[in-house]
């Protein structure tokens, strides 16, 4: 399904980057991570995290007004903060925004966004349709704020990232990755079951860690948790190590996009991919969805083995490649790829990323795009790991 | 220098955030940084890195004129910064306010500051005696003389070496995504500025090296034990603290090494590090940011006893952890152990690891014996 630009006032520097400020892909919006900058991308509000969230909001507020839609759409948002202690500054702000059905919200830490000084960046999915939409907070999720653990709206659930929580609120057991990841699937399925749905409808899974070694007990979470899945079924995982989790003692994070459509899961995942033989896709849609939920893809052969080691372009390209050959393999084209949420190990690398990205999108209707700065990507020689989603 | 009679302590209570607040003077030694015991809050901080970096070299110059000396004397500086595209317009403040021969400057970006809102932190040495102060940049690297900022920098005994990268001589990246091979690179400069201070590797107490990866720690200590520095933890060889940061000066660097260097072994000062103990593969207290600082202080406090020192000794911290959580225990529990009359300048910040996965804390000190 191609995709709709939606512009709003005061977001003129998308143009010249193969970034739109949001997309519109039939009843889904996709809306790339706001901050607070001026015309030119240049920060404002430096210094003051209230006033940039302020302005963060006001902007994700314009482009979904402009796309024909209300703040109370918005059903999913990962907000990026170059300091985790000022998460509560922005849900504070955030909370003057939402209604009584908050968006499933993933706070998460970056070491950098576009430009030093810019303290938050908030990326979100509207669902502009007419279906009621349902949220959700389990026992153990925090109270009184403007998060929901889960909204379901149409077809689509969004949950949160998950954390270890327990019902009385603690994340435990501490110390220990796998423990926290296990658990924090278990929030997941809970959540996915109150919302209708199950693990099966799990498209793909974008988990944030503490430290980049934790991601190593994680990988025995996953393949424990989809190890009765058929290959041809597996969703795609996405994992990331950021330098802050929302919670303190949290050393992992699960966020999911699932799609109640009818059929069952169908994986693609090309022979390029080194991870084609587990349960974890390339790329994952519904049988009966439109859309994709793409792995985070990395500059990596087919054995794994890193390609162009400290070239930032190369890397980028290779990984846009990855992407292309996963949306074709569903039917689909680059043309389709409403989102990137791209994690980089230098923050700086973006610009690089974007240019590589040029090749692939252009500048005239390209996905929404959000750069975030990551502390650790799955193999230590990754400079990128490019995520996306399509809507075919 | 023996003792703590030979201390004295300076201040600056209305310094902000980004600002030192705190000086130790020892003998001719002046360690310059924020104290350990005062709470700092973000008021009075601006959102420009400009007037950060000015308010930090302003502090600067007024503590160091308080113990007698001034901007001229200080021989090396860490810069600790939020966001590695802030190192350039803090070395433009630091232009206006040095004099070549300019300090032994190493910038380095971090995860977190005790406070959110600052931009950038400074930690400095000076040395205030008559003794000739004697600043390199090697033709090798020459792309530093760009810069507000020495290779090495020497007075008296004490020898500071500026953080080395992986680099050519016109400041490109040497080996892409080499990190053993940029460590190699790096420690080789380590190696040419300390021949040129009239040093050699044999001198260098303490090596601090940033990463852009803390996974890669293990392939670089290949390097740097068995190509320069020899098995750590053996007698004579450095105190190392190895962290990972999230950027370093320019995109492509993977990893930058600061050595400190005692010529002759006659100042005094002492190196030693602190982490949680790993024992059976398990790091001690895993999960536990407060008892894991407990247990980093004592590890710093045994090692610097085996180098005849004391907690009490410490002069200068520099320490890293792994989110604001950890950091703010290191914090309490330091405020305990390093009170009384004249406490340590302590520099925190955050870091994406250390040696092992679940050490949340690395301590790095420089104490009198």
């Amino acid at each position: 399904m191609s995709r709709v630009r939606i512009e709003a006032e005061g977001l003129d520097w998308y143009e010249a980057l193969p970034a739109a400020p949001a997309v519109r892909a039939g009843e889904l919006l996709f809306v790339s991570g706001q901050v607070s900058a001026d015309e030119a991308r240049r920060p404002l509000d430096a210094g003051d995290v209230r006033a940039q969230a302020t302005r963060a909001l006001d902007r994700l507020q314009a482009v979904v007004e402009a796309a024909g839609g209300v703040m109370d759409d918005v059903v999913d948002v990962i907000s990026f903060h170059t300091d985790v202690r000022q998460v509560r500054t922005v849900l504070d702000v955030a909370a003057g925004y939402f209604g009584g059905d908050p968006p499933a919200w993933t706070p998460v830490g970056t070491t950098g966004t576009y430009a030093e000084g810019l303290d938050v960046s908030i990326r979100a999915i509207a669902h502009l349709g007419d279906a009621p939409k349902r949220c959700l907070s389990p026992v153990g999720w925090p109270d009184g704020l403007p998060v929901s653990a889960a909204c379901r709206k149409g077809d689509y659930v969004f949950v949160a990232g998950q954390l270890a929580t327990t019902p009385g609120g603690s994340v435990e057991p501490r110390g220990d990755h796998g423990g926290q990841a296990r658990r924090a699937y278990e929030r997941v399925a809970e959540t996915l079951a109150a919302a209708g749905g199950g693990m099966d409808d799990v498209l793909d899974i974008c988990s944030f860690h503490l430290d980049p070694r934790g991601m190593v007990p994680c990988e025995g979470v996953h393949m424990e948790t989809w190890r009765d899945t058929p290959i041809p079924n597996a969703p795609a995982w996405t994992a990331i190590g950021m330098p802050g989790l929302w919670l303190p003692g949290a050393l992992a994070q699960y966020r999911v996009i699932a799609d109640l459509s009818p059929g069952p899961r169908i994986a693609k995942t090309p022979a390029s991919i080194h991870w084609k033989n587990t349960p974890n896709s390339g790329g994952s849609r519904k049988e009966g969805g439109v859309l994709i939920g793409i792995a985070g893809e990395v500059a990596s052969d087919a054995e794994g083995n890193v390609t162009t080691p400290g070239d930032t372009f190369k890397q980028a390209r290779y990984c846009f490649n990855r992407i292309s050959e996963v949306v074709e393999m569903h039917g689909g084209s680059m043309d389709d790829v409403v989102e990137i949420t791209s994690f980089h190990k230098d923050h700086r690398d973006w610009e690089v990323v974007m240019e590589a990205g040029l090749e692939f999108f252009g500048s005239e209707s390209p996905p929404a795009w959000t750069p975030a700065g990551a502390t650790g990507l799955w193999n230590p020689g990754y400079q990128h790991e490019i995520y996306a989603l399509a809507v075919v | 220098m023996s003792g703590d009679d030979a201390r004295t302590t300076l201040s600056l209570p209305e310094a902000p955030a980004c600002a030192p607040n705190a000086a130790l003077k020892l003998g001719d030694l002046v360690f310059v940084g924020r104290s350990a015991v005062a709470n700092a809050s973000a008021e009075g901080l601006s959102g420009d890195i400009g007037e950060q970096a000015r308010a930090a070299f302003d502090a600067l110059a007024d503590l160091l004129a308080k113990a007698g000396g001034g901007m001229g004397d200080v021989i090396e500086l860490v810069s600790l910064h939020a966001d590695a595209r802030t190192i350039e317009a803090t070395f433009a403040a630091g232009r206006e306010r040095f004099e070549p021969d300019y300090p032994a400057w190493t910038p380095v970006a971090v995860t977190a500051q005790p406070v959110p809102e600052t931009l950038v932190t400074l930690a400095a040495v000076a040395h205030v005696g008559d003794a000739p102060r004697q600043c390199v940049v090697p033709d090798t690297i020459k792309w530093w003389r760009e810069h507000p900022a020495s290779a090495g920098c020497r007075k008296g005994d004490l020898l500071f070496v500026a953080g080395q990268y992986g680099s050519d001589a016109d400041g490109n990246v040497n080996t892409p995504g080499d990190h053993a091979g940029q460590a190699r690179n790096a420690l080789n400069r380590v190696a040419e500025i300390c021949a040129l201070s009239g040093a050699s590797l044999e001198d260098v107490i303490a090596v601090t090296s940033f990463h852009q990866d803390p996974r890669w720690i293990e392939s670089v200590a290949a390097v740097y034990e068995d190509e320069f520095f020899g098995a750590t933890g053996k007698p004579g060889a450095p105190a190392w603290s190895a962290v990972g940061v999230p950027g370093l000066l320019r995109a492509g660097m993977v990893g930058q090494y600061r050595a400190v260097a005692d010529v002759g072994a006659k100042s005094g000062l002492v190196a030693a590090t602190g982490v949680p103990p790993v024992a059976g593969g398990e790091v001690a207290h895993s999960g536990d940011p407060e008892a894991q600082a407990r247990a980093a202080f004592a590890d710093l406090g045994e090692r610097l006893a085996e180098a005849g020192a004391s907690l009490a000794g410490v002069v200068q911290l520099l320490s890293f952890h792994l989110d604001a959580e950890a950091l703010e225990a290191a914090a309490r529990v330091g405020r305990e152990l390093l009170g009384g009359e004249h406490p340590p300048v302590w520099t925190a910040a955050g870091m994406t690891g250390t040696w092992e996965e679940g050490q949340t804390h690395a301590l790095h000190a420089l104490a009198i014996r």
